[in-house]
C-alpha cells in the first residue's frame, strides 16, 4: 500500500531563502563554536598516535592457531584456501611427524593485498587453525613482497594480546600455562 | 619624456593589434587581438588626461562586448574556422574605404588642423558628468538626449527579449 | 594634431617632491603584495574554519622539525603544499594551445596585483616639513576614476578563465569556462549598478572619496543595507566560490576550467581565487564598513591621539597573543588525556609555544604601556584651524588605519568561508535567474529609491 506524503508547501519566510541561509550559518556557526570552545569533545581519534580499539570479533589479519608443542594446528587441508574467494591463500602441505595428523603445512602463504577480509577461510576451517580476532586492521608495507604473510609471520603472536578466557590462545606455547596445558589435555606428542 | 615612451608603446600595440586583426586566421585570434588594440587605446586616452574615457573604454569594450563576442566565438568554434584562408581576392575591394578614410582624415588635419583645447579634452568623470548633465545650463546640455538613448535601448532590449521568447513560445505549440 | 598631442604629453610634468614623499610613495607599491599576504593566513583559516564547521581537526601533520616538529596548529600545512605545488611536473597536454595554455593562468593572477592600486590604505598623509605642508594620498593610483579602474582590470580577468578554458582544448574545461564567463557577465552587472547608490551619496567614483564621506556621515552599510547584500552576493558569485562554483563543479564537469592544469599552473589558479576573494573583501570593506576609518574617530582625531591608539593596537595583539598562550595550554591538556603514543614530543611542541608567547605577551603589553607614556603627537604648526603634526604623527596614524583596514577586510574573508562551507551549490540557472530576476531589480530599485531619498534630504545634486 502505497504511503502518500503530504508535502507541506514553504511559507514566504522560507521561500525568500534569505531566512534559511541565515538559520543555516548560525548551524555551522554553532558548531565552529563549540569546536572551538570544547575541542575534546569532538568524536575524533588522532589516529596513528591514538590507537584504535577495534571489537574483539572484527575481522582483522589472520594468525595460525598453535598446538600445544608450538606446531601449527593446521592439518593442510585446503579448505581454507578452496573457501577462499580471491584465492589469496596458498598451501603446500608435507606429511606430518605427528602419527595421528596426516598432512601438515611446508608453506603458508596468505597474500594481505588480494584478501578481501571476508572470514570465509576461519568458517572453512574444521580444525580452529586460522583466526581474523588479531585486530590489526592497518596493514602497511613498502613493498608487495610485504603484504605476503608467511608461515612464520602468521603464528608469531602474543597470547597477552587476546583475553584470558581465550583458553586456547592463552594455553599455547609461549603462553603462561604451557606446561599445565599439556598435562591437562594429555596432548604430550611421541616424535617417531 | 616619460609620455612619449609610453605613446610609441600604445600606439605601436594599438598598430600591431589592428594589423594581426586583419590578417588572423582564426576568428579568436582577431579578437584577442581587438582586445588589445582597445586597451592600448584606453591608455592613449589616458596619456591625454582622460582617464574616465579609457576605464569605460576597457570596462564596456574590452571587458564586457569583447568578451561575449569570445563567448560566441567559442560556443561556435568548429574545426573549419582554421581553414578560414588568411586573403582572399574579395577583400580587395574593401580596401579602398579606409585608405579613402585615411587620406580624408589626414587632408582635414593638414588643411584645418582643429586645435585641441587642453580644458575641454580633459575627460575626467568630473568633467563630462558636468557637460552631459548639468541642467543648469542653458546651451547644450545632453541630458534630455541621454535619457531618450536610454529609453530607445531600453526598447530595443525588450523588444529583443520579447523576439526571442515568442519563438520559445511558438516551438511549444508545435510539441 | 600630432605634434599637439606630443606638445601636451611634453608638458606633463615632474612632481617636486622631497626624500621623504618619494619614499612614501614607491613604498606605497609593497601594498600590491598584501593579497599575497593574505593568502597565507587565509587558506589556514579557510581549512580551520571548514574543519571545526564538520567537527574535525583539520590539517595538523606538517611539522618544522625543530622541537618535536613545530605544527603551529597546522599552519606549516600551507607552506608544503606550496613545496609540492612547484615541484610537481608542469604538464602539458598534447592537443592543447601551448601559448595561450601557458599564459592564461597569469592573466587572473596579474589583476590580483593590480587591483590593490585603487583601494585607499590610508587616509592621505599630511605633515609639516618645517615650511611648507606635504601630502601623500593613501591610494597606489590617486585618480578620480577609482574605483571603475578596479573594475575594468577585474573584467579582464574573465580573459585568463576563457582563454585557460579554451586552450586546455577540453570538453569539460570549455564548459566550466563558457559557465564561468557566463556568470561574471552577468554579476557584474548588478555589482555595478548596486555601487550607484553609494557613488550617489558619496558624489565620487574615488574610493578616497567615499571613505571620507563615511567617515563624515555614517557607514555605507547603514544608508545601503540592500546594496551591500546585492554587493556581498554579486562578489561571492564573481569569485566563483560556493554556493556558486558552478563553474567548477566537480559532480558535473569535473573540474571545470582549471581541469588540464597542474602543479604551479594550478596553484596559479587556486592563489588567484584567494587572492581575488581577499580583494573583494578589501573593496566591501572599503565601500560599506569605513574603510580606513575608525568609528566615531576622525583622521584628526586619531592624529591628535595617535599614542593611544598605538597603544590600543599593541594591547589587542598582546592580547590575541595571550589567547593563544590560553589555548596551546587547554590544547596541552586535551592531547595528555587523549593517550596518545606521541604525547612526548607533542608536549615539548606545546611547551615551546606556551613558553615563547607567554614572554611575548606581556612584552608585547609592556611595549603598550610605554608607548601610550612616552609618545607625546604635538601639533606643529596650525593651518585653517586644523593641526597639522609631524611625519612620523602621520605615518603612525596610517599604519594604525592599514590594521584598522586589514581586521574589517578578516571579517569579510571569514564571512566567504562561512558561506562557503554552509550553503550547498545552485544550480546553473537557478545561478542565472538569481543574478537576471532577483538582484539585477533588487539593485535597480535601491538606486532609484536612494536617488529620490537622496534629493528629498540633500535638496541638491
Amino acid at each position: 500500500m502505497a504511503k502518500v506524503i503530504q508535502r507541506r508547501s514553504l511559507t514566504l519566510l522560507e521561500r525568500s531563502y534569505l531566512w534559511e541561509i541565515i538559520k543555516g550559518m548560525g548551524t555551522t556557526f554553532k558548531h565552529l563554536f563549540r569546536n572551538f570552545k570544547n575541542p575534546e569533545k569532538m568524536q575524533l581519534m588522532s589516529y596513528p598516535e591514538v590507537e584504535v580499539q577495534t571489537p574483539q570479533n572484527y575481522r582483522g589479519s589472520h594468525r595460525l592457531m598453535k598446538r600445544p608443542d608450538g606446531e601449527p594446528r593446521c592439518v593442510a587441508c585446503y579448505m581454507c584456501s578452496t573457501a577462499c574467494p580471491a584465492r589469496c591463500i596458498t598451501i603446500e602441505a608435507e606429511p606430518s611427524s605427528d602419527p595421528r595428523i596426516e598432512k601438515k603445512p611446508r608453506k603458508f602463504e596468505i597474500d594481505w593485498l588480494v584478501c578481501v577480509f571476508c572470514g570465509l577461510c576461519e568458517e572453512a576451517c574444521p580444525v580452529d587453525a586460522i583466526r581474523m580476532d588479531t585486530r590489526k586492521v592497518a596493514i602497511s608495507h613498502y613493498t608487495r613482497k610485504e603484504f605476503i604473510a608467511d608461515m612464520p609471520r602468521l603464528l608469531n603472536w602474543d597470547p597477552k594480546d587476546f583475553p584470558a578466557n581465550d583458553a586456547q590462545s592463552q594455553k599455547a606455547p609461549g603462553g603462561k600455562q604451557n606446561q599445565q596445558a599439556k598435562q591437562i589435555w594429555g596432548l604430550e606428542v611421541k616424535h617417531s | 619624456m616619460i609620455s612619449i615612451i609610453y605613446f610609441s608603446l600604445f600606439a605601436s600595440i594599438a598598430m600591431g593589434c589592428g594589423l594581426y586583426l586583419l590578417i588572423a586566421k582564426h576568428p579568436l585570434y582577431g579578437a584577442l587581438a581587438l582586445i588589445g588594440n582597445m586597451i592600448s587605446l584606453a591608455g592613449i586616452y589616458s596619456l591625454l588626461s582622460a582617464p574616465f574615457l579609457g576605464v569605460v573604454q576597457i570596462l564596456t569594450y574590452a571587458g564586457a562586448i569583447m568578451m561575449l563576442v569570445v563567448f560566441v566565438i567559442m560556443v561556435l568554434n568548429t574545426a573549419h574556422d582554421h581553414e578560414v584562408p588568411r586573403f582572399d581576392w574579395r577583400g580587395v575591394y574593401l580596401v579602398p574605404v579606409p585608405a579613402a578614410l585615411a587620406l580624408l582624415l589626414l587632408a582635414l588635419v593638414y588643411f584645418n588642423s582643429p586645435v585641441a583645447d587642453a580644458t575641454a579634452l580633459r575627460g575626467t568623470a568630473q568633467n563630462i558628468s558636468q557637460f552631459m548633465f548639468d541642467t543648469s545650463r542653458t546651451d547644450n546640455g545632453y541630458w534630455i538626449l541621454f535619457e531618450f538613448i536610454g529609453l530607445l535601448l531600453l526598447g530595443a532590449m525588450v523588444s529583443a527579449v520579447l523576439i526571442a521568447k515568442k519563438r520559445l513560445s511558438t516551438h511549444k505549440e508545435d510539441v | 594634431m600630432i605634434d599637439q598631442i606630443i606638445q601636451m604629453t611634453l608638458n606633463l610634468d615632474m612632481p617636486q617632491m622631497s626624500v621623504l614623499e618619494w619614499i612614501i610613495t614607491l613604498g606605497k607599491f609593497a601594498f600590491v603584495f598584501i593579497p599575497l599576504a593574505f593568502i597565507v593566513v587565509m587558506i589556514f583559516m579557510e581549512r580551520k574554519g571548514a574543519s571545526l564547521i564538520q567537527d574535525r581537526l583539520g590539517p595538523n601533520r606538517s611539522a618544522l622539525p625543530v622541537f618535536g616538529g613545530l605544527r603551529f596548529f597546522g599552519f606549516v600545512h600551507n607552506f608544503t603544499d606550496g613545496i609540492k605545488l612547484f615541484t610537481k611536473e608542469t604538464f602539458i597536454p598534447t592537443y592543447a594551445h601551448k601559448v595561450w595554455y601557458v599564459v592564461a593562468p597569469g592573466i587572473g593572477f596579474l589583476v590580483a596585483f593590480l587591483t590593490p592600486a585603487v583601494i585607499p590604505w590610508f587616509a592621505p598623509l599630511t605633515w609639516w616639513t618645517g615650511d611648507h605642508i606635504s601630502q601623500v594620498s593613501g591610494m597606489i593610483i590617486d585618480s578620480d576614476t577609482g574605483i571603475l579602474l578596479m573594475f575594468a582590470l577585474s573584467s579582464l580577468s574573465i580573459y585568463g578563465t576563457a582563454m585557460s578554458a579554451w586552450a586546455s582544448n577540453s570538453k569539460y574545461a570549455l564548459l566550466g569556462g563558457m559557465r564561468a564567463t557566463a556568470m561574471m557577465i552577468s554579476y557584474e552587472v548588478s555589482m555595478g549598478l548596486s555601487l550607484m547608490g553609494i557613488f550617489l551619496l558619496a558624489g565620487s567614483f574615488n574610493l578616497q572619496h567615499i571613505v571620507a564621506w563615511q567617515e563624515a556621515h555614517v557607514w555605507g552599510i547603514f544608508v545601503q543595507p540592500v546594496a551591500f547584500f546585492v554587493f556581498l552576493t554579486s562578489m561571492i558569485a564573481e569569485t566563483g566560490r560556493a554556493p556558486f562554483d558552478v563553474a567548477e563543479s566537480e559532480s558535473e564537469i569535473v573540474a571545470g576550467y582549471h581541469l588540464e592544469y597542474s602543479a604551479m599552473r594550478f596553484g596559479l589558479f587556486y592563489m588567484g581565487e584567494y587572492a581575488h576573494i581577499v580583494i573583494a573583501s578589501i573593496i566591501i570593506a572599503t565601500l560599506f564598513l569605513g574603510g580606513y576609518a575608525i568609528p566615531f574617530v576622525s583622521t584628526d582625531l586619531l592624529r591628535a591621539h595617535v599614542d593611544i591608539a598605538l597603544a590600543l593596537c599593541l594591547g589587542g595583539l598582546g592580547t590575541m597573543i595571550g589567547g593563544f598562550h590560553l589555548m596551546v595550554r587547554r590544547w596541552k591538556k586535551v592531547y595528555a588525556t587523549m593517550g596518545a603514543k606521541d604525547a612526548g614530543t607533542r608536549n615539548r611542541e606545546y611547551s615551546f609555544l606556551q613558553f615563547t608567547s607567554g614572554v611575548a605577551s606581556p612584552v608585547v603589553l609592556a611595549l603598550a604601556v610605554a608607548v601610550f607614556f612616552l609618545l607625546n603627537p604635538m601639533a606643529a604648526t596650525t593651518v585653517d584651524g586644523t593641526p597639522i603634526f609631524p611625519a612620523w604623527v602621520s605615518i603612525a596614524a596610517a599604519a594604525v588605519q592599514v590594521v584598522v583596514l586589514i581586521a574589517k577586510a578578516f571579517l569579510f574573508c571569514w564571512i566567504w568561508i562561512w558561506v562557503r562551507w554552509t550553503l550547498p551549490r545552485f544550480r546553473y540557472d537557478q545561478v542565472m535567474s538569481l543574478g537576471w530576476k532577483i538582484l539585477l531589480n533588487l539593485a535597480l530599485v535601491n538606486l532609484v529609491v536612494t536617488a529620490i531619498i537622496a534629493k528629498l534630504v540633500t535638496g541638491v545634486r
